[in-house]
């Protein structure tokens, strides 16, 4: 008897080449394997979200899967996952995280297994409290697919190495199907670490290259190098006083001779680490007090070194640094880097191009978007500012695409949303690390990147980056 | 014109005042602390009092939530709590009036503090107490009125994590409140009074002078008729980047000018100045 087809591609949708091929293999897997574990870690581009709802759509087609939960970091990427199976698949019903639409969370459970819902998406956030509540159970779902499952799923550690996230503990342990997709750049080690969370029995890893997908192409250009002479003087004063501090803790622990501490040095503020360190080597309390001072010390140097190059006047202008005659002086004239800023946007502009800024911190972000909005006098509709302090990020995202010119966004909006209505990316500040500014670039489909840096310190990291981009 | 310096979150710390004091050889006409001056149960008010009298004429003060300040009040010294004061100088009437303590759910460790209330039960009787105090002042028709608390009022100068005095975990609070990967575990909140700003809503208040959250601090926000200052903190803990605050307002008939200073060094070069004060 032929069966009838509760969901699949919409008329005139085709999936590449390679994702039927993943497709295939992944389903093939599950029906003649023991594997519940999918770990499938592909290039940007991908299309890695169509590839797992198709399976989705397969699996319910076959009858394997009633219900699935869909798991994703940002709020942001919740509504992707819906937009998307709601452009490209007849009959498939993903409802959103009820935190979202403040849908009553009980009712959400009844309508779930009562309604013609096929899955539920939400935020790892939201995943922990209803387990925490006891809204949901392992047996109520068949699937779970786990968006941009390296950052979700395991955090690092520096005692146990890698240990899972606070938000999916005790997810490794289910038994049902698991779909857990990243980008191909993510950490061998920290996958194989995953792997292993996961059971390596029962996992398989889908980690390839394939050839069918269009290369993107970027423009990486040159820094853009801007000469303050205070700035690369507080820059190079409060590098010098972070590197002295540190020194000094390190030597202060190799005198004392205790190891394993070295790369992670902050573990030692917490209260439970410095009993344990007491005990193990009998350290005095004015020992570790004298060492935690050490570290506050060199931590507020670092935000001070930061907030330096990353423009945050506001909260410079709240420290006691703003009374130091150099500060001060600072203080008093526009920030040279903002300006830049103006002029590189004025100039993408004036090519009709869509920009997105990338800021590290919040107030960053909100100061660049106050400052452009204000000095290339532009509408609302024209520039968006999404960060974790605003709510509305995907309605916000939306009219970017339909009608912004200019897109200020933090990390909070980085993996797996695409712009590719994109046509310049500037890097105002930097990323934090390498997995991060890969992300960043993937972010848009092809065009140009643009890095800002101050002369000295800043400049040389910025070159680096951008060779790593290059490369 | 009337010269008034602001200060608060002292908790106990008598080098700040002297290095304060030394620094002024004039007198303020008044000065405002919003509360903050001791450090639980060591109550240090007289000293820190006697020394402030040297810089300013009048001490106007409200209790904070480390704070059971039990004085009589005098000429000098008042506590602003069910005592409104009307300043008559130089052709210019100030009405000042205050509240002290701080709403329980702003703080980290209720053991930290003895001067807290619960919103929900004592809003009546909070409300009728500042209404009563704002009426008193009121007839004397003022040029201006500053209103004084330790607490902020509700989502104004007073977002963050609840409040600790414990400065390693302060350094973990900017640390964390700047990263945006880190916000998701660290849950700042509003910590403000609602029951201040229902009161602030419903009478013209030129001046809100407050302290209490210190991550807040040094902001100078105007909304609507009223200027909202986080004066927090003078004292150099728990934030050492933040600490050493206060603030100097001018006040003549048309105009109030507000200026935040530090009490440091200010010719320092900038590594004497991380070494001497970070």
């Amino acid at each position: 008897m032929k069966s009838t087809k509760l969901t699949g591609l919409k008329k005139g949708i085709k999936l590449y080449e390679h994702q039927k091929f993943y497709v295939k293999k992944i389903l093939k897997n599950i029906e003649t394997t023991n594997k519940i574990n999918y770990f499938v870690s592909l290039p940007q581009g991908a299309g890695k979200t169509l590839l797992s709802l198709t399976i989705l759509s397969k699996l319910i087609n076959k009858g394997r899967v009633k219900y699935a939960l869909i798991l994703t970091p940002r709020r942001v990427l919740v509504n992707q996952w819906i937009e998307e199976s709601n452009k490209f698949f007849y009959g498939l019903k993903i409802m959103k995280d009820p935190k979202l639409s403040k849908q009553n969370i009980g009712k959400t459970r009844t309508l779930l297994k009562h309604s013609q819902v096929h899955a539920i998406a939400m935020t790892i956030q939201s995943f922990k409290n209803y387990m925490k509540k006891g809204y949901f159970r392992e047996r109520d779902f068949d699937l779970v697919i786990i968006d941009e499952a390296s950052d979700s799923t395991l955090a690092k550690d520096f005692l146990e190495k890698y240990r899972m996230s606070y938000y999916l503990e005790g997810l490794e342990n289910w038994k049902n199907l698991k779909l857990l997709v990243f980008p191909k750049d993510v950490d061998e080690n920290k996958l194989e670490n995953m792997i292993k969370k996961f059971n390596e029995k029962f996992s398989k890893l889908i980690r390839e290259e394939p050839e069918s997908i269009d290369k993107l192409q970027y423009e990486i250009k040159e820094p853009i190098v801007i000469d303050d002479p205070l700035v690369n003087y507080f820059t190079e004063v409060l590098n010098n006083e972070y590197k002295t501090i540190r020194r000094k803790v390190l030597n202060l622990l190799k005198k004392l001779d205790i190891k394993g501490y070295q790369e992670n040095l902050e573990t030692l503020l917490r209260h439970k680490t410095m009993q344990k360190l007491r005990k193990i080597y009998g350290l005095d309390k004015e020992t570790t007090t004298f060492i935690q001072v050490l570290i506050t010390k060199y931590i507020l140097i670092k935000h001070l070194l930061k907030w330096f190059l990353y423009a945050n006047r506001e909260e410079l202008n709240r420290t006691l640094l703003a009374s130091q005659f150099q500060v001060k002086e600072w203080l008093t004239y526009n920030d040279k880097k903002l300006e830049k800023l103006k002029e590189i946007v004025e100039n993408l502009l004036n090519e009709r191009k869509k920009i997105y800024i990338y800021s590290e911190y919040i107030s960053t972000a909100e100061m660049i978007f106050s400052y452009l909005k204000e000095n290339l006098n532009l509408k609302d509709e024209e520039i968006e500012l999404i960060t974790g302090n605003v709510e509305d990020q995907y309605i916000r995202l939306d009219n970017f695409k339909k009608k912004g010119k200019i897109l200020i966004s933090t990390p909070v909006f980085d993996k797996g949303t695409d712009i590719p209505e994109v046509n310049s990316a500037i890097i105002f500040t930097l990323p934090r690390n390498i997995e991060r500014l890969h992300q960043i670039k993937g972010r848009i489909r092809g065009g140009e990147i643009i890095t800002l840096a101050y002369k000295g310190y800043e400049e040389e990291i910025i070159k680096q980056i951008v060779q790593l981009l290059r490369d | 014109m009337i010269k008034i310096i602001a200060l608060s979150d002292i908790y106990g710390e008598i080098e700040i005042i002297n290095e304060l004091t030394e620094r002024f050889d004039k007198k303020f006409d008044v000065c405002i602390i919003p509360g903050g001056i001791n450090k639980p149960k060591k109550d240090k008010s007289k000293e820190i009092f006697e020394k402030l009298t040297k810089i300013s004429e009048k001490i106007l003060f409200v209790n904070g939530g480390t704070d059971k300040i039990e004085i009589e009040n005098t000429q000098e010294i008042s506590n602003l709590e069910n005592n409104p004061i009307i300043l008559n100088k130089r052709r210019l009437k100030i009405g000042f009036l205050g509240i002290g303590g701080v709403p329980d759910r702003s703080i980290k460790r209720k053991t930290e503090y003895q001067n807290i209330w619960n919103e929900t039960l004592l809003r009546n009787e909070l409300l009728r107490k500042m209404n009563v105090d704002y009426n008193k002042i009121k007839i004397e028709k003022p040029d201006f009125f500053f209103f004084i608390s330790h607490t902020p009022p509700y989502g104004i100068a007073d977002y963050s994590r609840k409040i600790t005095l414990n400065e390693l975990e302060s350094t973990q609070d900017i640390e964390e409140q700047d990263i945006e990967e880190k916000r998701k575990s660290t849950n700042p909140l509003h910590l403000g009074s609602k029951i201040i700003r229902e009161f602030l809503l419903k009478n013209k208040i030129h001046i809100h002078i407050f302290g209490h959250v210190h991550k807040e601090g040094g902001k100078l926000i105007r909304y609507k008729d009223t200027t909202f200052i986080n004066v927090a903190h003078i004292s150099t803990l728990p934030y050492k980047l933040t600490g050493r605050k206060f603030c100097i307002i001018h006040v003549d008939k048309k105009n109030i000018q507000v200026e935040f200073r530090n009490v440091v060094n200010p010719e320092l070069d900038l590594k004497n100045f991380l070494e001497v004060y970070l």
